[in-house]
């Protein structure tokens, strides 16, 4: 299990991180959300040593990354899909193989599990950003860790790219593994995420499982009846918000489940055409709860 | 040439094995406990080891190594031909101008142990080798290793190809005797010049920032140097003291040092520069 405590970074005047604490815990997926610049790579970074956090820790089962005896076999990490350009796929991951002390074999295993063997004598430098990322979660890959750290893995995916690695990482944490996997396609998250971990401007703003964050999620009404002025008038007598949805007969309720308004409108020979609970997404629900720690808006 | 791949060629990896999370540890409490003394990690000559194995893999799997070891044994077997087809008014010999290329074959070292740290760090894939290896003085321990064995075979090439351009430019071997002597000062400089470059390269971590600042230092700034300011002073500039080693110097005067003191003095520039760009290294994230 990973246990994020406390971890604080700010770069000049800027705090990236602020006082982030959150855990990674094995067989599960969790995803790891926020808009751009809210300090999810920042948090990535010092997770694997490559940056050092102002304050607090990282911890894998108890033990920092520094002091792990081969980092590798606990965490595999996939920040960003760099290679040396001039290098082929093979020897980029013969020579992280090296670095850890791992078996060259583990090379062509990892290869051949991201489906880039074909081309592992190719120069990266020819290769797609797709097959740069399968790269970077082959050199992940190699120590076998119990745990996997992605940076916007689907990033330069095709559709076929995303559904394996949605896959991949679901059968990875159903064998045990632990993965942590950052990404701003919160609906593509929310297909295999166990649980969210959203922060905003560097501090955290939920960490849950998702049904959970979801269960969180405002529910409203949509009512659709030619009676639409008395029904408007009915339940806003009764202390219920009621909002013009835009098209003709139809409004949306909220503050009052479908029961309620079913038996109001009975109650006053209101015809209903169509009662129906609307429950806002995913994604509906994350840019409400990252609203306000938005950074980077179009004008 | 780099390859583009006009079709992503993205295999089936149903038949692959598939990596299995390792699961060494007890299942986890769900609530922190008071953190337990962490293993240490083993000891570091094997740690050193896979560092030095790593770098080698990246040096030997790379263009611009070959492209610099066959710029200097085109350029030091020019050097010597030229010599020993053009000078007429001294004696030639292999013996006595085959070293003239240790002199281009310490800048392509210099260029080549600054290209071991920035080639990595303008690709980002420093990131690759820090996660794999937390501690990054092991990491500059072995491409400081790979360094000295590149830039010594750099050196003996450089000095191979002076001898073959002074013998097809027609120059008798001459006396044998100080050949060792010069191969062994030759080289000495050339993995020194090398250091210097890895050093240079830490602190720049930019290619192009790194050669040209070594470059302008060596041929331009040092050259001033030794125009505006007495032999006395000039004789403990780094590049000065290095081509001491080589003792090509017009010393009618006695100021040089000796080829010891001379390297020294370039050593302590070199190991100096190594030393700031560990630190620089350890402290600054890549």
């Amino acid at each position: 299990m990973i246990t994020v405590n406390a971890l604080t970074k700010t770069y000049g005047d800027r705090r990236a991180v602020d006082n982030l604490s959150f855990t990674v815990r094995p067989g599960a997926v969790t995803g790891f959300v926020g808009p751009n610049g809210s300090g999810k790579s920042t948090t990535m970074r010092m997770m694997v040593g490559l940056t050092r956090p102002d304050t607090g820790e990282v911890l894998y089962d108890h033990t920092p990354y520094h002091r792990l005896t081969r980092p590798v076999t606990t965490i595999g990490a996939a920040l960003d899909a760099s290679a040396h350009p001039g290098r082929t796929a093979r020897s980029h991951l013969d020579a992280m193989c090296a670095a850890s002390r791992l078996p060259r074999s583990r090379v062509g295993d990892v290869l051949a599990e991201v489906g880039i063997v074909s081309v592992a004598d190719k120069r990266v430098g020819g290769f797609s950003l797709g097959m740069r990322q399968r790269l970077a979660l082959a050199g992940a890959l190699l120590g076998e860790p119990e745990t996997l750290l992605l940076d916007e893995p689907a990033n330069g995916l095709d559709p076929d790219g995303i559904r394996w690695l949605r896959g991949y990482l679901r059968d990875y944490a159903d064998r045990g593994g632990a993965v942590l996997v950052s990404s701003h396609l919160i609906a593509e998250l929310s297909l295999f995420a166990d649980e969210l971990v959203v922060i905003g401007a560097g501090r955290l703003l939920a960490a849950a499982p998702v049904n959970e964050i979801v269960d969180r999620a405002q529910t409203s009404v949509r009512v659709e009846t030619s009676q639409e002025a008395e029904l408007t008038v009915l339940l806003r007598s009764e202390g219920i918000d009621v909002a013009d949805s835009g098209q003709r007969g139809r409004l949306t309720v909220t503050g009052a489940n479908r029961a309620t308004v079913a038996q109001l409108a009975l109650d006053h020979h209101i015809r209903l055409d169509e009662l129906v609970d609307e429950r806002a997404s995913l994604e509906d629900l994350l840019v409400d709860l990252t609203h306000d720690a938005v950074e980077f808006t179009a004008a | 040439m780099t390859t583009t791949l006009d079709t992503p060629s993205i295999d089936t990896p149903a038949s692959a094995r598939i990596s299995a999370p390792r699961r060494r540890h007890p299942a986890a409490p769900t609530t922190p406990t008071t953190p337990t003394t962490p293993t240490t990690p083993s000891a570091s000559p094997g740690r050193i080891r896979a560092a030095w194995r790593s770098e080698r893999i990246k040096l030997a799997t790379t263009r611009a190594p070959r492209v610099i070891t066959a710029l200097t044994v085109l350029v030091g077997g020019m050097a010597s031909f030229m010599v020993a087809q053009f000078v007429t008014d001294q004696e030639i010999t292999v013996a006595n101008i085959f070293g003239f290329s240790a002199v281009f074959t310490a800048v392509f070292a210099a260029v080549s142990g600054i290209l071991i740290y920035t080639s990595e760090a303008e690709h980002r894939t420093t990131q690759h080798t820090f996660a794999a290896e937390p501690r990054r003085a092991v990491v500059v321990a072995g491409k400081t290793a790979v360094t000295v064995a590149h830039t010594a075979l750099l050196g003996l090439a450089g000095l191979a190809a002076g001898a073959g351009g002074a013998a097809i430019g027609g120059a008798g071997v001459g006396d044998a005797s100080a050949i060792p002597t010069t191969i062994a000062w030759a080289t000495g400089f050339a993995v020194l010049a090398g250091v210097l470059g890895l050093g240079i390269g830490l602190i720049a971590r930019h290619s192009a920032a790194a050669i040209s600042g070594i470059l302008v230092w060596w041929l331009v700034i040092e050259s001033l140097v030794g125009v505006f300011t007495p032999e006395r002073v000039a004789r403990f500039m780094p590049f000065v003291a290095g081509n001491g080693m080589l003792q090509f110097v017009d010393d009618g005067e006695r100021i040089a040092f000796d080829r010891p003191i001379t390297a020294l003095i370039f050593a302590g520039y070199a190991f100096a520069a190594l030393a700031v760009g560990t630190a620089v290294t350890t402290r600054i994230d890549p």
